[in-house]
């Protein structure tokens, strides 16, 4: 037992280095080679990054498809604005809010606390129902969520500002800090998937019955992965919201569900390494189609606006990949391949 | 509250019902078969809308157009157990609901590129919109109609699933497909039958939507798959009838909410009714129609 558990967490320490090293390069090459555009690109990846291994985290370890995980973006989005917008701006843009939070502006890291809580909350009140439902009932029941937070967001004004959106959010993410991010949320990920908690919930996933009968319940393995999840959402939505400044309740439903899951399913949803590369891999269709899309010409051929072409793109990318691999770009080969590396470096 | 309004209500609760309930009965047909869910159902109601939009325009009767509308609907939800479902076959549940999902982004990215991303309009014809008085209470022409076809529809679907020999190897499959498979059932046919009757049920129930709203736009067909799924999740997912019941449920959520709610309140319908849904599952997780035996996982 013991040498087993040991094993598991350098396997998990492993990942957690090599996705650091993989990621590090992406920043190192976003300071100091990119240009300006380019370095965007970069802080979306990483932010990206997070949004993405976070919802690894509830999906790919129960193998239930959460539509809901943007509500949690929203709702911490949403507390970060609340917590951080300049106070003269504040008392212009919700003059309705009651005093105590009219006055607050939090840095960098009291946002994300608040984000982390609000997403947190989200969560546990969620989770007292939605683990208590079958694999898909469960995953309708998250697609529920999501449009009875973006009613919320669309329609309490006073808080929100409804459909014109909120604006006035400080920009405090840079690629350090996008970075420092991505790693934390990549460690929390792995930790608790290697833990006997996370061990307890992918047991659930392969086998609910044989789970049971070992003594797992399964409704509180669900539970547990999906608070843990639902807060690791809430620190990267926060991050999200410090780097994008202004947004509305659109960002938070059913386009950016899409983009995000298809990372996870393009990239294998049972690893932490396939979120990365499923992000990865849709990002860089997105950059080289967003030309295509905005219309470009090829000399004297004006190539007309294409608009939905990235969305198109993807969706086509996902079916050709599933139905060539299953499971996604990086299957659960993942663990195997670093075993099988060790195993050769040994002899 | 006069007991006329009250009745009016309630009229207009059973025809929203009635779309609901023939909505849910498509999605968990094929559920019930697969033990998959189709995200791109919804899509089926917005091609039927399109069609039923492009066979007006062009200048075809409006039930010469519906019936065109629920035939497109019925081909496309065989098209889309081709593209994906049908390669998936055996791929894990997350996956298969994925692919679905990509092929209703498809469908309303297309959409909205070669015909339009702003709503269309359907004239719906004059009478539709009247209303009829018996004894001094007025009905709403549609809504009668509205469950005048759903009744229809649902009967000649009862009669389809206990009368014929395809209807049985459709609810036999329904129970377990596995053991339908080994009595020599065509598991292919049986999932394409499966895929026709949930596209005919979708077009129907699109074609009374479409009625009520009288315009079409790529992403209409969100809403009914919404409520398709809570009503199939309230109703139980063990049985076909549960959804029928759902269907019905919901529709007495909204419109009791809307009639409740003060002003203010009203544009959240959506979240309090998702919330009452959410309550009745936190006591029922099975939903309401729990099936006589338990089944095992």
């Amino acid at each position: 037992m013991r040498g087993q558990s040991v094993r598991r967490l350098r396997s998990a320490a492993a990942t957690w280095s090599a996705l650091t090293a993989a990621l590090g390069v992406v920043a190192a090459l976003g300071v100091f080679v990119f240009e300006s555009p380019a370095q965007r690109v970069v802080i979306e990846y990483l932010i990206l990054v997070g949004l993405v291994v976070a919802i690894q985290t509830f999906v790919g370890a129960s193998g239930i498809l959460s539509f809901g995980h943007l509500a949690f973006v929203g709702a911490s989005a949403y507390a970060v604005a609340l917590v951080t917008i300049p106070t003269e701006q504040k008392a212009r843009l919700l003059p309705e809010l009651p005093e105590w939070l009219a006055g607050l502006e939090f840095g960098l890291l009291g946002a994300v606390a608040v984000g982390v809580l609000a997403a947190s909350i989200l969560a546990a009140v969620t989770g007292a129902v939605l683990p208590k439902m079958e694999q898909f009932p469960m995953a309708m029941a998250t697609l529920a969520v999501l449009v009875m937070m973006h009613t919320i967001f669309a329609n309490w004004e006073t808080v929100t500002r409804g459909t014109i959106g909120i604006l006035g959010i400080p920009q405090l993410v840079d690629i350090p800090v996008a970075f420092g991010a991505a790693v934390v949320v990549v460690a929390v990920s792995v930790a608790f998937q290697a833990s006997a908690a996370g061990l307890r919930l992918q047991a659930v996933r392969e086998d609910e019955v044989a789970a049971s009968a070992l003594g797992i319940s399964v409704v509180s393995a669900r539970r547990t992965g999906w608070l843990v999840s639902g807060a690791l959402t809430g620190a990267a939505g926060a991050i999200w919201a410090l780097n994008n400044v202004a947004y509305g309740p659109d960002q938070f439903f059913f386009a950016d569900t899409f983009t995000l899951l298809s990372m996870l399913v393009i990239g294998g949803m049972r690893s932490v390494p396939g979120a990365v590369v499923g992000a990865a891999v849709v990002t860089v269709v997105s950059q080289l189609l967003r030309t295509v899309e905005n219309g470009f010409s090829i000399g004297p051929i004006q190539v007309a606006e294409f608009p939905g072409v990235v969305q198109l793109a993807i969706a086509l990318v996902i079916l050709v990949v599933l139905v060539v691999r299953p499971d996604g770009i990086v299957r659960g080969e993942w663990i195997s391949l670093a075993r099988r590396l060790r195993g050769r470096a040994g002899r | 509250m006069t007991t006329a309004t009250v009745l009016q209500q309630i009229l207009n609760a059973l025809s929203l019902g009635a779309i609901y309930a023939v909505l849910a009965l498509g999605l968990a047909i094929v559920f019930s078969t697969l033990g998959l869910l189709n995200f791109a159902y919804g899509e089926l109601v917005t091609v039927n809308g399109y069609v039923m939009w492009l066979a007006v325009s062009a200048g075809l009767g409006f039930w010469a157009a519906a019936g065109l509308g629920v035939v497109a609907a019925v081909v496309f939800s065989l098209l889309i157990e081709l593209t994906a479902f049908r390669p998936l076959r055996g791929a894990s549940g997350p996956a298969v609901i994925f692919s679905s999902f990509a092929v209703s982004v498809i469908i309303q990215n297309l959409i909205r590129n070669f015909v339009s991303p702003r709503p269309q309009g359907i004239a719906v014809p004059g009478w539709m919109d009247g209303v009829l008085t018996v004894g001094g209470l007025r009905f709403p022409v549609l809504s009668v109609v509205t469950i005048a076809v759903a009744a229809v529809a649902l009967v000649a679907l009862s009669a389809l699933l206990t009368r014929s020999r395809h209807g049985l190897a459709l609810r036999a499959a329904a129970e377990d497909f596995a053991v339908t498979r080994l009595m020599g059932a065509p598991a292919n046919r049986i999932i394409g039958m499966a895929f026709a009757l949930s596209g005919m049920l979708a077009g129907i129930a699109g074609f009374l939507w479409i009625a009520r709203r009288g315009t079409v736009n790529p992403t209409m067909g969100f809403t009914p798959l919404i409520q398709a799924f809570i009503a199939v999740g309230l109703g139980g997912f063990s049985k076909l009838s549960g959804a029928i019941y759902g269907g019905f449920l919901v529709a007495f959520i909204e419109v009791a909410l809307q009639v409740a709610l003060p002003a203010a309140l009203r544009p959240f319908t959506m979240a309090f009714a998702l919330m009452v849904v959410v309550v009745i599952l936190f006591f029922r997780p099975q939903g309401l129609a729990r099936a006589a035996e338990g089944r095992l996982a």
